[in-house]
């Protein structure tokens, strides 16, 4: 009997190991590249996609918590991003598909993992690889956070925000504010009079402070965004091979465990205006019309406050909190644009 | 939450033990449903007797590919004979301990090895089908399957080797077979089954895993007196 699971264990441990041979780093052409970066016992995977000739990487940092990286690579991506530069995608600790016992959910961690992914890109695929940091929602306030610290934007070439909450008290008195602005006119027009009525009541009756009204708040930023018949949805198909091939579950229980677990409590003690004097980095801020989740104010206000010159704002009309799924096209046309001059 | 580690405690020795407290106690015996008391010797009934049981089971969860083995024990059994009119129905209810070894390889996630001890409860029909049910407790070690790099505060970087974490493993299952020893006196059985594990602590909390399995199940004396507790019960309509 003891042979017999000592067996079992050398076969699982040989296929275990199966997937370790490969080097898999691509260095030219198109890269279709898989492996973990590990901090403490998080296992966080990384995708490493397109075209490695550029140099020129674009990194998602995915919103959430508990988001993940690889939602972000649809047909659009692929065609319009991957073949010219490469994009990596990026679970971070305690999302999509990382994988680990728990660990330390301190938000500096994230910070240093970001630095970690950074150093390593740099060691692989050479150090000329140029990096961007791609921020979206709480990956918004993550790139800004990671680039106020220390020496840490030398690391960097240029820094695409995204619906963005650099700043969570800033960001939640602005979503109230316009939850009541968008809601009264639409009140007014008469539209959607019993969601709009319960928005705004509860809006004028609360202030915007604390976890719980964030979260509520967060949820109308949500619900808002379904009430407008401008924002575009392009039709897409379902791929089932990508779902049959994920991990869907952990990514399901990350998603849920990490927004119970408030990973992004401490982000209402960093508030990140007034460090962003030090980033000098060139800027694309994006944002929706309708994005009541990160509103767009928010891009005034780094306008406002970052350090460098080179910043360029563009606001998708059509659009709510995730313009890359509202106006794909639009959307990473013009970030390949803005990259390629950069 | 100390009482809770303590009752899981419990419950795990119970698991490991059972088996060997029946096989001591090993007795025979008939209860009767009340009102319906009759005089039965064994010698005049037919008693099909469970044995140890090799599983081997291929194990997916949706696309990806693994397998179980493990060996089954039963240590309780009760054969229930309906009567109605002139024909007797038999029914046998088998409770098993269940110690096996799984894996899975899920492509860029992990590879997962999970021992785990089952209490499996079957309930048979005489023309061989069975559904069965299990609650099974183990653990998990997973490798993760792409290559591994750690960075230290210095910035070296480091490849790992066999990296993967380790964590405490619940599971239920359900499925249905066919038990060919029953109407063919043939040693296996085959069946199809659907397990729920829950690997815990899964980073902030638990991840849910499903998996189908097809398995087949060879029975055979040996590898330990199979001398499960019987209780024989006789329903008259």
């Amino acid at each position: 009997m003891k042979k017999f699971v000592k067996y079992l264990l050398v076969i699982g441990i040989a296929l275990a190991s199966w997937g370790c041979e490969k080097d898999p780093f691509t260095l030219s052409g198109m890269a279709e590249d898989h492996f973990f970066l590990k901090s403490g016992n998080q296992h966080m995977p990384i995708t490493v996609a397109g075209n490695v000739d550029s140099k020129k990487f674009i990194v998602i940092i995915h919103g959430g918590p508990g988001g993940n990286g690889l939602d972000y690579r649809d047909a659009y991506i692929k065609d319009l991003v991957e073949k010219e530069f490469v994009v990596v995608y990026w679970d971070q600790r305690f999302a999509g598909n990382t994988q680990g016992n728990g660990g330390n959910v301190d938000v500096t961690e994230f910070r240093k993992d970001i630095k970690n992914l950074v150093l390593l890109l740099g060691d692989k695929y050479g150090s000329a690889s140029e990096i961007y940091l791609l921020g979206h929602s709480w990956g918004g306030f993550l790139a800004p956070y990671f680039l106020v610290d220390g020496d840490n934007q030398k690391m960097v070439k240029g820094w695409i925000q995204v619906g963005g909450a650099h700043n969570y008290n800033l960001n939640d008195s602005l979503t109230r504010e316009i939850l009541i602005n968008y809601g009264e006119a639409e009140l007014a027009a008469g539209n959607n009079a019993t969601d709009w009525n319960e928005i705004v009541d509860w809006c004028k009756e609360n202030g915007f402070q604390g976890s719980e009204n964030s979260s509520k708040l967060n949820q109308f930023a949500h619900s808002a965004e379904g009430l407008f018949e401008d924002i575009t949805v392009p039709e897409s198909s379902v791929d089932f091979k990508k779902i049959l091939a994920d991990a869907r579950l952990s990514k399901w229980s990350n998603g849920i465990t990490s927004g119970k677990k408030s990973i992004d409590a401490p982000t209402f003690q960093n508030p990140n205006s007034d460090q962003l004097f030090k980033v000098k980095l060139p800027t694309l801020l994006l944002w929706g019309k309708y994005d009541f989740v990160c509103p767009p104010e928010l891009a005034e206000d780094i306008e406002k406050y970052i350090g460098g010159s080179d910043v360029e704002k563009i606001i998708y009309s059509t659009s709510g909190h995730s313009p890359m799924m509202n106006e794909p096209d639009k959307f990473w046309s013009d970030i390949v644009e803005w990259v390629r001059t950069h | 939450m100390i009482n809770s580690i303590l009752r899981i405690k419990v419950l795990l020795v119970i698991l490991l033990f059972q088996n060997q407290i029946h096989a001591q106690e090993f007795s025979s015996y008939a209860t009767t449903e009340a009102g319906f008391t009759e005089d039965y010797s064994f010698e005049n009934t037919s008693i099909y007797f469970p044995k140890n049981g090799l599983r081997v089971e291929l194990l997916g969860s949706l696309i990806f590919p693994g397998f179980k083995i493990g060996l089954e024990k039963p240590f309780s059994y009760t054969q229930i004979e309906k009567y109605r009119r002139n024909k007797i129905k038999r029914l046998y209810k088998e409770r098993y301990l269940s110690y096996s070894m799984g894996m899975y390889y899920q492509n860029n996630y992990h590879t997962n090895i999970f021992p785990q001890a089952e209490l499996i409860a079957r309930r048979q029909k005489s023309k061989g089908f069975y559904y069965e049910r299990s609650l099974g407790l183990g653990f998990s070690r997973t490798f993760v399957n792409s290559p591994t790099f750690s960075i230290s505060d210095d910035g070296k970087i480091e490849e790992q080797s066999l990296s993967g974490n380790w964590y405490g493993l619940a599971s239920i299952g359900g499925g249905i077979g066919y038990n060919a020893y029953l109407k063919n006196q043939r040693p296996y059985s085959i069946y199809l089954k659907l397990h729920l594990m829950v690997m815990y602590p899964y980073n902030t909390f638990i991840t849910p895993r499903p998996t189908i399995g097809i398995g087949y199940n060879y029975n055979f004396s040996g590898l330990g007196e199979a001398n499960p507790r019987l209780k024989y019960k006789v329903k008259r309509r």
